[in-house]
């Protein structure tokens, strides 16, 4: 069975990516959910909430409860500490980690 | 709470049963995290988020494939459901108390009902048997007593009865969902 290159990288970087939006702003599941799928990160809202989970557990994440701007009340993601500093370390080792990669699949389309 | 829309309501229904193989925790944290975002929605807003979020079926799928293998439920058979449920109904009679007992801790240990179901299941059952009791209690002397007899042991056995053919119900409908 051939396995979808994108999915097996999206797998690896998710969580970061959540870290990364959540580094921006606190926010609630959907919001989350909507921006991950817009950009092609998730398949659904299915597949966020297991990676929520696992941060969660891991104290990356935590979960508050806010009223939004509607008045409907809403349960907030945010960042704990351990999670900017997880965000961090990750930074520091996207960038080189891309282009060693770049470099060694070659940079060349090939035709 | 905001009152939803029966869409609404369906919908978040069918999440759930969908989700009946999940972790009790992820399937309480999805469903709350798309109820929150559904409720108090007006009807075609709701309507239109729920083509967003897409097939409760895919949706599931999605999240057992970010859980564990071993966290996952396996798809529990229906001998095993029968027995549960025959358990709950004459367990009491064949075994006195712990075999109605252990017909509500098999209703409460299986996966394919959720806190809410378990918690009327549980809940009537407990009653009926208080009840039960407090029939046989109030019902005693020469006159009555053999009524409170009847009562004591025929008032668990429907309320039972029924609990088990709602369970029943509920667990037809999570199969479907899985489908």
């Amino acid at each position: 069975m051939a396995t979808d290159i994108g999915a097996q990288l999206r797998k690896g970087v998710v969580e970061f990516c959540i870290l990364g939006i959540l580094h921006r702003e606190a926010t609630y599941g959907w919001k989350l959910s909507e921006e991950l799928v817009e950009r092609g990160m998730i398949a659904s809202i299915g597949t966020l909430y297991p990676v929520l989970g696992r941060l969660r557990a891991q104290g990356l994440v935590v979960l508050s409860e806010q009223v939004s701007d509607s008045g409907r009340p809403r349960k907030y993601y945010s960042l704990t500490a351990a999670g900017v500093s997880r965000l961090r370390e990750f930074q520091a080792q996207w960038q080189p980690f891309t282009s060693t990669v770049s470099d060694l699949v070659g940079r060349e389309k090939i035709e | 709470m905001n009152t939803s829309s029966p869409a609404v309501t369906s919908y978040l229904k069918r999440l759930e049963s969908a989700l009946a193989q999940a972790p009790a925790d992820l399937r309480t944290e999805i469903v709350a995290g798309v109820r929150e975002e559904l409720d108090g929605l007006e009807p075609d807003a709701a309507a239109e988020r729920i083509r967003e979020l897409g097939d409760p079926a895919t949706i599931a799928a999605e999240a057992l494939e970010g859980v564990p293998a071993e966290a996952v439920a396996a798809k529990p058979s229906s001998v095993y459901l029968g027995f549960t449920l025959a358990l709950l109904v004459v367990g009491g009679y064949l075994l006195p108390v712990v075999g109605w007992l252990l017909g509500l801790a098999l209703v409460i240990a299986s996966p394919v009902w959720s806190r809410r179901e378990k918690r009327i299941a549980v809940g009537g059952s407990l009653a009926a048997a208080v009840a039960a009791l407090a029939l046989l209690f109030l019902l005693r002397g020469p006159d009555l007593g053999t009524l409170g007899l009847v009562l004591f042991v025929g008032v668990p056995f429907v309320a039972n009865l029924a609990l088990a053919y709602y369970l029943s119900s509920r667990w037809t409908s999570a199969a479907r969902g899985n489908a």
